[in-house]
């Protein structure tokens, strides 16, 4: 068992290493088995350290039992509500939509338009003449000569 | 989206990521605010300027631990000066209850587990005396000790996300947690001797 220290300072911080062992027992994270087996010791032993290991082993069943309280439903709303009142409007207004948003609408529907159009001009000179009849080349006439009789 | 990402889009003032972060949140923080001031219009005013505060300051976030953390930092902070504010005006934490509690108590103070039978109307009744109990115990306490055992008991945090919450030495969290434990049970019992 840990001998107790004549010094006042030293039996402060022989306190807390007690008290931060204790917290770690209680957690179940006290992993060194001498330190384990120390502190079983003095909670037998000790009926001060045995008091001090109940408060804190019943405390934390009693705090771990306390549930989560849910955020109010409109809490988001809520929120985005006051940071818009505080940013003056600057943000999360509904009239502000974002400038990329604008550009890349616009952007789209020319890019759009511009695919559309080349799509119809390449199916426009895609398309087969359908056949037909063949147009017969005009009879080529000679010139007519000359008729040296006339006036 | 994740928290990269998520970061990112915070720093860049995008509302989705914004609302992404606050859905994602806003459970923990309130119910941290809730513990702490134990008062619901007081939690949720001060969990809305978490988030506030987390938006405008996003950029002086360094990465160095969680968003989550980092937001249990400011929520803890925010509560703490709250609670000075409060104190100055003699207010009592302690006389305002509100809502149900989520979980029933047995007549000890000991929570139920999920999965055991359905407790009878008095005996729920008595549960929820017993939180109601529990939480004003935790409210009497002195701001330094509700903060770690919100932080540690109620919310199970890490210690080593206490002491970044806190920026306490790790011995030094235990220790003052012991501490605020054994001051509960005695608020705890004090609140029993007095009703």
């Amino acid at each position: 068992m840990m001998e107790r220290n004549t010094d006042p300072a030293l039996q402060t911080l022989e306190q807390q290493a007690i008290e931060a062992q204790l917290c770690d027992f209680v957690d179940g994270s006290l992993v060194d088995e001498a330190a384990v087996a120390e502190l079983q010791a003095m909670i037998a032993a000790d009926p001060a350290v045995r008091a001090m290991y109940d408060e804190a082993r019943d405390a934390r069943a009693m705090l771990s039992g306390l549930g989560a309280r849910p955020a109010p439903r409109d809490f988001l709303r809520k929120v985005q509500r006051k940071v818009r009142r505080r940013s003056g409007g600057r943000y999360f207004h509904p009239a502000n939509v974002p400038v990329t948003y604008k550009i890349s609408v616009e952007v789209f529907v020319v890019v759009a338009i511009a695919v559309m159009s080349a799509c119809w001009f390449f199916m426009q000179a895609a398309t087969p003449v359908p056949p037909g009849p063949l147009i017969a080349e005009p009879p080529v006439h000679a010139p007519a000569s000359v008729d040296p009789d006339l006036p | 989206m994740d928290e990269k990402r998520l970061i990112r889009g915070l720093k860049r003032k995008e509302e989705k990521a914004f609302s992404a972060l606050v859905v994602r949140h806003q459970g923990q923080i309130f119910n941290v605010c809730y513990r702490m001031l134990n008062n619901a219009a007081e939690a949720e005013d001060i969990a809305q300027d978490v988030f506030v505060k987390a938006f405008i300051a996003i950029e002086s976030f360094r990465g160095d631990s969680a968003i989550g953390t980092w937001l249990y930092r400011i929520a803890v902070n925010l509560c703490k000066n709250r609670l000075k504010y409060l104190g100055r005006r003699q207010y009592n934490s302690t006389a305002e209850i509100s809502g149900v509690p989520e979980r029933a108590y047995s007549e000890s103070g000991t929570a139920r587990t999920v999965g055991e039978p359905t407790a009878r109307p008095d005996q729920a009744l008595e549960g929820n005396r017993a939180e109601t109990r529990v939480q004003r115990a935790l409210a009497s306490l002195d701001g330094a000790f509700r903060e770690l055992l919100v932080l540690r008991d109620i919310q199970g945090l890490t210690y080593a996300e206490v002491v970044h919450i806190t920026g306490l030495a790790e011995g030094t969290v235990k220790s003052r947690l012991h501490r605020a434990r054994a001051a509960l049970r005695r608020a705890y019992d004090a609140q029993e001797g007095g009703s």
